[in-house]
């Protein structure tokens, strides 16, 4: 049983019949103070399969020492947050882990405030794990709920459960809306059973979960390289007093002008963040007068129908360059891209957006490198913040390679 | 509040010296612009007889097919947004989701335009909901979004359940009986007086002719009406 309604908002919950009702949960149909739930005890009886993991691939050697890592969590049923950088692999890096689960009989759930994330990780693990039963819950889809060994979800369905995982991953903790959310929060302890294993993933992390770590509150670990052993692209920052001026005469802020006809002398797309829906119209019509005209591009935003064809056409090389809000801060994947920051030091790009689209550069094997640009009218805290995590995390990931190739010669004799 | 009641994004609301110096407190709107821009209010340019959209002649057609089946005056409904899809997603939380508190968005809006309107010697009566939704929503839409002003509750529903009107067809509803009836007790107080009938959304009038029947075979000298949404 529980009482969902949080006491401070009693006031705005209160029905004429004088009994409350849970503004949080009212999607997923309204709970009022006379309402009782009720829990059903967890059978867990999963036979394990003969072949548990069906993933074919290898991991490298960087990813191999995480993954060793996350093994002993399983085992020890701690709690653990893994600050692996944008295009680590994280996924790869759990099938080790989610095999000993399931080998053990757990049940297991893997949640991520954002759908899109969901969306792609279902059909990943479905192949990764043929034999085991697994269903998606989110807002959006039609799939019905049945009892499966993994569950994959976002971080909202989890106040459907109490005491129900023996393993609970929860990724990209850092993003909207699970960030400072304390319901969400309180949905993910009680989903978890009272000894089980808590993973946090991020790439990200914040203050309030560092400051957990140094107090030793966290068990904690490091994926300081991507997966093809590259280091993360640093920033390079320019201020840029007038842009905003600029961009409503219709013109392109000089520096600008310069990176972006560099970047169509390469033949690299990219793509220009802004802070708001209302700057993407002038900026695109700005730009689109700077460059060559059989240069193809659009705009992107949240609430855009056709955002999902457009990131397509993208990926297949029709548009060369998007003009875009914080939308495309994560989960999308462009070859050999570049990105341009115009105005970053708005308030919307926080550290963690910073880095996050710093992170959408260098991804592919192909080309493991690129250039980064924030443009704005002064340096504030946010943007130090984020280029000097990214320089904290590649010092990290420096050492580790030297150790790495440093350990390789010795085995040999 | 920081965040937009709707959307729930943080409301960014442009700040300037002006307002540093006019020693005005902050805005207390609770949309975000974008939410706030999506509802279209209704001003000029209606038909007088519904508070729809539009340059009528006379009246619209709607209201002149009123006026052919023998109903003596019609309601004069002034109606403060148009029904967009913004309104009917608000409504669908509001309703049929049951969140209550949403009623604060439009409540003070529509004692201000009632009190401005209908001064002085006028009742205002809410459309009452069936047995079942009472039970089922706990509270009645139309009193929650008229809080502020004293309303009369003199109307009360005979039918036990109804179909959900927006499921029905415009033919359908026209069609549907009297569902209306007055409370006993209230009928000396209706002879004679004059009454400005509440409802959340006018769409094809048939509801709100219904309770103007009920209260003029009680006696009732004027009847106007006055709705959220049209």
């Amino acid at each position: 049983m529980q009482t969902l309604w949080t006491k401070n908002r009693q006031k705005t919950a209160l029905l004429p019949h004088g009994q409350y009702y849970c503004p949080r949960c009212l999607n997923f149909g309204r709970l009022t103070s006379l309402d009782t739930l009720y829990t059903i005890s967890e059978p867990n009886f999963f036979e394990p399969p003969k072949q548990i993991l069906t993933w074919k691939g290898q991991l490298s050697p960087y990813q191999q020492k995480t993954a060793k890592r996350l093994l002993q969590t399983i085992d020890q049923q701690e709690t653990f947050l893994l600050w692996a950088v944008t295009g680590a692999g994280k996924t790869e890096i759990l099938f080790p882990a989610l095999a000993r689960a399931f080998a053990q009989g757990k049940r297991v759930c893997l949640a991520s405030p954002r759908i899109d994330v969901c969306n792609e990780l279902y059909p990943r693990l479905m192949s990764a794990f043929s034999q085991i039963s697994l269903v998606l819950l989110h807002g959006q889809q039609q799939q019905k709920y049945r009892y499966t060994q993994l569950v994959i979800c976002t971080t909202h369905q989890l106040i459907r459960f109490v005491a129900a995982f023996d393993v609970l991953i929860v990724d990209e903790v850092d993003a909207f809306p699970f960030r400072n959310n304390a319901w969400l929060s309180y949905a993910v302890q009680t989903a978890r059973k009272k000894n089980s294993t808590l993973l946090l993933l991020t790439a990200t992390p914040t203050k309030q979960l560092l400051r957990q770590v140094h107090k030793g509150r966290l068990a904690f670990g490091y994926l300081p390289l991507r997966y093809h052993g590259y280091l993360l692209p640093q920033p390079q920052v320019f201020c840029e007093m007038a842009w905003k001026k600029k961009i409503a005469k219709g013109e392109v802020p000089a520096r600008l002008k310069r990176i972006l006809l560099t970047w169509i002398k390469q033949q690299k797309p990219f793509l220009v963040f802004v802070p708001r829906i209302t700057l993407l119209a002038p900026v695109y019509r700005a730009i689109c007068r700077v460059l060559p005209s059989k240069i193809q591009g659009t705009t992107v935003h949240a609430s855009d129908v056709q955002r999902s064809a457009k990131v397509a056409k993208m990926r297949l090389g029709e548009y060369h360059f998007l003009v875009t809000t914080t939308i495309l801060e994560r989960g999308v994947t462009f070859p050999r891209l570049n990105v341009v920051v115009l105005g970053a030091g708005d308030e919307i790009f926080m550290q963690s957006v910073l880095v996050q689209i710093a992170g959408r550069v260098g991804r592919s094997r192909a080309c493991p490198t690129g250039d980064v640009y924030f443009i704005c009218t002064m340096q504030n805290t946010e943007i130090k913040a984020a280029c000097k995590q990214i320089a904290f995390v590649n010092r990290k990931g420096r050492r580790m390679k030297n150790e790495m190739l440093s350990a390789l010669p010795k085995k040999k004799i | 509040m920081k965040c937009c009641l709707l959307c729930q994004r943080r409301k960014y609301e442009p700040f300037s010296f002006a307002w540093l110096f006019s020693l005005q407190s902050e805005s207390d709107a609770l949309l975000c612009q974008l939410c706030q821009s999506a509802f279209t209010p209704l001003k000029e340019k209606i038909c007088t007889g519904c508070g729809r959209e539009g340059t009528y002649v006379n009246y619209c057609t709607d209201c002149q097919r009123w006026l052919q089946t023998g109903i003596s005056e019609l309601l004069y409904n002034r109606a403060l947004y148009r029904y967009n899809d913004a309104m009917k997603k608000y409504f669908e939380q509001f309703k049929f989701a049951g969140d209550y508190y949403l009623r604060i968005l439009f409540k003070r809006e529509l004692a201000r335009f009632l009190r401005q309107r209908y001064r002085q010697g006028w009742l205002f009566v809410p459309i009452p909901v069936t047995a079942e939704t009472a039970t089922k929503r706990c509270f009645n839409q139309v009193e929650g979004l008229f809080e502020n002003v004293t309303l009369h509750k003199v109307i009360y529903s005979k039918i036990k359940s109804k179909k959900q009107q927006s499921l029905l067809k415009r033919r359908a509803r026209l069609q549907t009986p009297q569902p209306f009836a007055i409370t006993s007790q209230d009928q000396s107080r209706l002879s004679g007086a004059k009454v400005v009938l509440v409802d959340d959304i006018y769409t094809t009038g048939r509801t709100l002719y219904h309770a103007r029947a009920v209260l003029k075979a009680a006696g009732v000298a004027q009847i106007r009406a006055v709705t959220l949404a049209r």
